[in-house]
């Protein structure tokens, strides 16, 4: 390795300024992509270089930022021809100077977003990077800076790229605001817990600040990381003056103020936008005398999602149970039918309800597990901000999820198996993550504490060997059925408090476990609840939606101190009623509180209906005839879209009851199958959403394609499941374009199948041209158009 | 913060010609939710343009589009504008679109308002700044009206640094994440009297529904 950065951590190193505001100084004309001046313009390119070599810095960033080939293909250029002349020219002038220097390989945003938020594919995110690794390596690169990054999920596909094209260092450093947040929101804690996971050899801050504003968030990050950190501040803030941008910081008072971020722990300082050489020289000359601050080691055990951090060994941590279907014959189903919804309901439920990090276990054995995981994980993490803990036996299942998850997972799990322990330990190696490990052997579950402190001291033991320290791993010494032994829990819990004092690692236990076999069960789990807390424990696997267990929860949190100034507590009990209020006597019929948009009421009419009436005459007589009333005010404008989703959500509930009375499959759906999707290109769904739930409401069995569809998938959908409908939607005018395709498409291949289009920018006068055979203005009159279809 | 809140905006992109109890009620829990949810950034930068009938030219590029050149007649600078209120408010209304779907309309409504709420507020600054050296702002003019293509997109996030600075992303079709984003043009122009053209008016767009009626305020 390069001697300078061999010697990161241990003695002070200088990077270079700024490259894009030399440029522009030099006649880079406005969203003119820099890079190319690697081939237009070389020695302008190696002078800034030079310049930077004699102020003193030691790492030279390439111009390569925006050299990846997402970007390049709007060049027409080669990102591998870029980034190898980039880097080249780096080395050039170092060689020519004849001064020490490494060169780094230097990386920024590819400028899209990541799926499934955005249309950005994780893994060719990763090929991105990777073609710039590959050339910036075979260039002469001697490590990776990849910097300027606001998306952790980014940063990982990027730091992936790294280690897997090429064997160089990698250094991250991110823009935050002055809060310590990420453009997309996320916090340096879970930037620390995300970057330390992945492996990388440093990390840090560059640009959106200056170095005052970066004062404050080195001191925190020399808090967190215990990896050396580099602070790349731009020089202040920009301002405009007289019409042309500056910042706001001059070379002395930069250097200065350099200086005091190295003694706020930074063990490698330069610049980013704005800075000169003239910035970079009193940098040198101004923290070259102080000591190299020493890298901390801190032995926390974090987890984290791309947006926030969950710390085990303070508060106890509370791992929401229910995505999981052992014993849950309602969510078994919603897995067979891929049924996002009530999954992702679950998971916002136990968020709502507490939970500090939800479990997520897919595995059923008539199951495609890999792919569904995958799905529910980037679905799950599109809703919720908590980390999550992936719950798999299936060691594919395992890699591909630890792969795709945004963050640093809970990794759920290894045992002190041989067999188990080769699979795990070398993912959270790579992935990052924090290991669940179960006390079991290969001659299984030890029958004393002491047998379970001797099997998780193998798995830690193991771990170290694979380079896993002891802070990402915690031990679970298995809860076990009271009712099946009379010191089950005793031994549990012994071996709890042995394991934490004798290893120093983090405990959890799943709960419930305890009372299984027995008849009301949660007295029994809640008290064993609070035991494992008063013993040590860490984290639970538990149901945050039992009130009784939040109660204890809570309570404890009190007890122990750790609730300040009980305010949790307050916040969660202190406006509770101590007598719910009576349900209002007065009972609507079930047309009133579907028009009234009642949910609850709804479903108690249809129900109380359902004692005298079949099924299908209380759809047909009351259910419908209520959304046509509502949907005629629609239609009217006397009443609006909130309250006519109010009613179809009335109506669902009704539908709901009167199904769960006939307990046939698929009892009062209608003949006509609709597939829905916001076509190729658009990203906007909220609209097709909202025709979703109405015809769903109105009975129709909905096929939903989500957003950015290809004509291809919508065809296949429609031949799949013999729909008879297909309902389009796009916003913008260049995304028509796309819509008119699909059309065509399926008039050739499936020309039974009936289109409907709705959208903003959308007219008759389009519809028509592109060939839809219906043009739905507002929600109410799709669904108009799907039962007259479907009554022929 | 509370004050940009413009109800009577927040029922037009509703579709709703008025309000009652229950929908204000609504309203008011959108509106915490979006302001909860808000991370605002922006950028700004001024460039030296050339007007001319087809097109402008900005710091050396040239935009097509007979529109934005009429919109910028007369104006020598112009500011390249981003704002965005960043992605937590996508993740409110995906997060509603499972939980309670009769609030995501309400969500819409609201996160749209406010976007242009506190991009109006984010250009005062830019006013403040025209107006020491005598000059006034046209309307924000942005990709995609009239025949300013889309396209252009990329220019103004090359030129702007949009990414870097706000975090707002581009898709293959120019479309902008997080969706509650805005780019425009802004011209300088020494005279105000073109300064005040209605949002909806100058819109080719007959037919968007959220085209305010004629009668309105504006």
């Amino acid at each position: 390795m390069n001697e300078i950065l061999q010697n990161l951590g241990s003695r002070l190193v200088f990077f270079d300024g700024a490259m894009g505001t030399q440029l522009q100084a030099k006649g880079l004309p406005p969203g003119y992509a820099p890079e190319l001046w690697n081939l237009e313009q070389p020695e302008t390119i190696r002078a800034v270089h030079t310049a930077y070599l004699e102020a003193g810095a030691q790492v030279l960033k390439s111009n390569t930022f925006g050299a990846n080939p997402i970007k390049c293909r709007e060049l027409g250029v080669s990102a591998a021809q870029l980034v190898a002349a980039g880097v080249a020219l780096a080395r050039e002038a170092a060689a020519q100077s004849g001064k020490q220097a490494a060169v780094a390989l230097d990386m920024g945003p590819t400028g899209k977003l990541l799926a499934p938020m955005g249309d950005l594919p994780f893994e060719e995110a990763v090929a991105a990077f990777g073609e710039m690794v590959e050339a910036g390596a075979a260039a002469g690169a001697d490590c990776v800076l990849i910097e300027t990054m606001s998306d952790l999920y980014e940063v990982k596909a990027a730091v992936l790229a790294a280690k897997e094209r090429a064997s160089l260092p990698v250094y991250v450093t991110m823009t935050f605001d002055e809060t310590g947040k990420l453009l997309t929101g996320g916090s340096l804690e879970a930037a620390v817990a995300v970057l330390e996971g992945l492996g990388v050899d440093a990390l840090g801050l560059n640009c959106g600040l200056g170095p005052k504003q970066m004062l404050g968030l080195t001191r925190r990050l020399a808090g967190l990381s215990s990896l050396p950190v580099i602070v790349n501040p731009n020089a202040g803030l920009p301002t405009q003056r007289e019409g042309r941008t500056c910042y706001d910081v001059g070379p002395e008072e930069f250097g200065t103020l350099m200086a005091e971020i190295v003694q706020a722990g930074a063990q490698a300082v330069g610049g980013c936008c704005g800075t000169t050489p003239e910035h970079l020289a009193q940098v040198v000359e101004s923290c070259s005398p102080l000591p190299c601050p020493p890298v901390p080691r801190w032995e926390r055990t974090v987890v984290a999602s791309g947006i926030q951090a969950v710390e085990f060994g303070g508060k106890p941590v509370l791992i929401g149970e229910r995505i999981n279907p052992t014993g849950k014959s309602r969510l078994k189903q919603a897995l067979r039918e891929k049924d996002m919804a009530y999954l992702l309901g679950e998971g916002i439920a136990q968020q709502d309800a507490g939970a500090h990090v939800l479990d997520v276990n897919v595995g059923l054995p008539e199951i495609d597990e890999p792919s569904l995981m995958c799905q529910v994980i980037g679905e799950l993490q599109g809703v919720s901000p908590l980390p999550l803990q992936i719950d798999t036996a299936d060691p594919e299942t395992m890699e591909r999820a630890m792969r795709l998850y945004n963050g640093k997972a809970l990794v759920n799990s290894v045992t002190a198996k041989e067999a188990s322990m080769e699979a795990i330990f070398p993912l959270v190696k790579r992935y990052g993550g924090v290991v669940v490990g179960l006390t079991i052997t290969e001659e299984g579950i030890p029958q004393t504490a002491q047998g379970r402190l001797e099997a998780a001291r193998r798995i830690v033991e193991t771990a170290g060997r694979y380079g896993i320290s002891r802070k990402d791993i915690i031990i679970d010494p298995l809860t076990m059925a009271v009712s099946a032994g009379q010191d089950a829990a005793k031994v549990t819990l012994e071996a709890l408090s042995l394991i934490k004092k004798e290893l120093g690692v983090a405990v959890s236990l799943g709960v419930s476990n305890v009372s299984f076999g027995l008849p009301q069960r949660e007295n029994v789990t809640c008290a064993f609840f609070l035991m494992a807390l008063q013993a040590g424990l860490d984290g639970a696997i538990m149901n945050p939606k039992s009130e009784a267990m939040m109660r204890a929860y809570r309570s404890f949190c009190v007890l122990a101190g750790f609730d300040e100034n009980c305010m949790e507590y307050i916040a969660a009990y202190g406006q509770e009623q101590a007598v719910p209020a009576p349900k209002a006597s007065q009972a609507y019929t079930l047309g009133e509180a579907i028009e009234k948009g009642l949910k609850d009421q709804a479903y108690q009419a249809a129900q109380r209906l359902g004692e005298s009436c079949a099924g299908l005459e209380i759809i047909n007589g009351e259910i419908v005839p209520a959304l046509d009333r509502v949907g005629k005010r629609f239609e009217e404008k006397t009443l609006f879209l909130p309250q006519l989703l109010m009613s179809a959500e009335a109506a669902k509930a009704a539908f709901d009851a009167v199904k769960s009375r006939l307990g046939g499959e698929g009892s009062g759906q209608r003949g006509l199958t609709v597939v829905l999707a916001t076509v190729k290109g658009d990203v906007h769904d909220i609209g097709k959403n909202i025709v979703k739930v109405l015809l769903e409401n109105y009975g129709f069995p909905v096929i939903d394609l989500g957003k950015d569809v290809a004509p291809e998938a919508v065809l296949r959908a429609v031949q799949e499941k013999g729909a008879g409908l297909v309902g389009l939607s796009a916003l913008m005018t260049t995304t028509v374009a796309a819509m008119g395709e699909t059309i065509a498409l399926l008039r050739r291949e499936a020309p039974g199948c009936k289109v409907m289009v709705g959208g903003a920018v959308l007219t008759q006068e389009y519809a028509d041209q592109i060939g839809a055979d219906f043009y739905g203005p507002d929600a109410m009159a799709s669904v108009r158009y799907a039962v007259g279809l479907e009554q022929g | 913060m509370r004050g940009l809140w413009d109800k009577e905006e927040v029922l037009r992109y509703l579709g709703a010609s008025r309000s009652d109890t229950a929908l204000d009620g609504m309203i008011a829990r959108a509106q915490e939710e979006i302001e909860r949810a808000s991370q605002p950034r922006q950028a700004c930068r001024l460039f030296p343009i050339q007007v001319e009938e087809s097109g402008v030219t900005i710091g050396g590029t040239r935009l097509p589009g007979g529109s934005l050149a009429a919109h910028l007649q007369g104006c020598r600078e112009a500011y390249l504008f981003a704002f965005t209120l960043g992605p937590g408010v996508d993740r409110v209304i995906k997060r509603y679109t499972v939980t309670e779907m009769p609030l995501v309309p309400v969500l819409q409504a609201c996160a749209a308002a406010w976007t242009e709420a506190l991009a109006d507020q984010a250009q005062t600054r830019l006013e403040a700044e025209a107006k020491e050296r005598g000059l006034y702002l046209r309307p924000r003019y942005s990709p995609g009206y009239g025949d300013f293509p889309l396209t252009a997109q990329r220019f103004l996030f090359d030129a702007l640094e949009v990414t870097k600075r706000t975090g707002i992303t581009l898709t293959e079709g120019c479309l902008m994440l997080p969706s509650k984003s805005i780019t425009a043009v802004i011209g300088l122009s020494p005279d105000p009297s073109l300064c005040h053209v209605g949002r909806c008016m100058s819109c080719t767009a007959q037919n968007c529904p959220f085209r305010k009626k004629e009668t309105s305020h504006e």
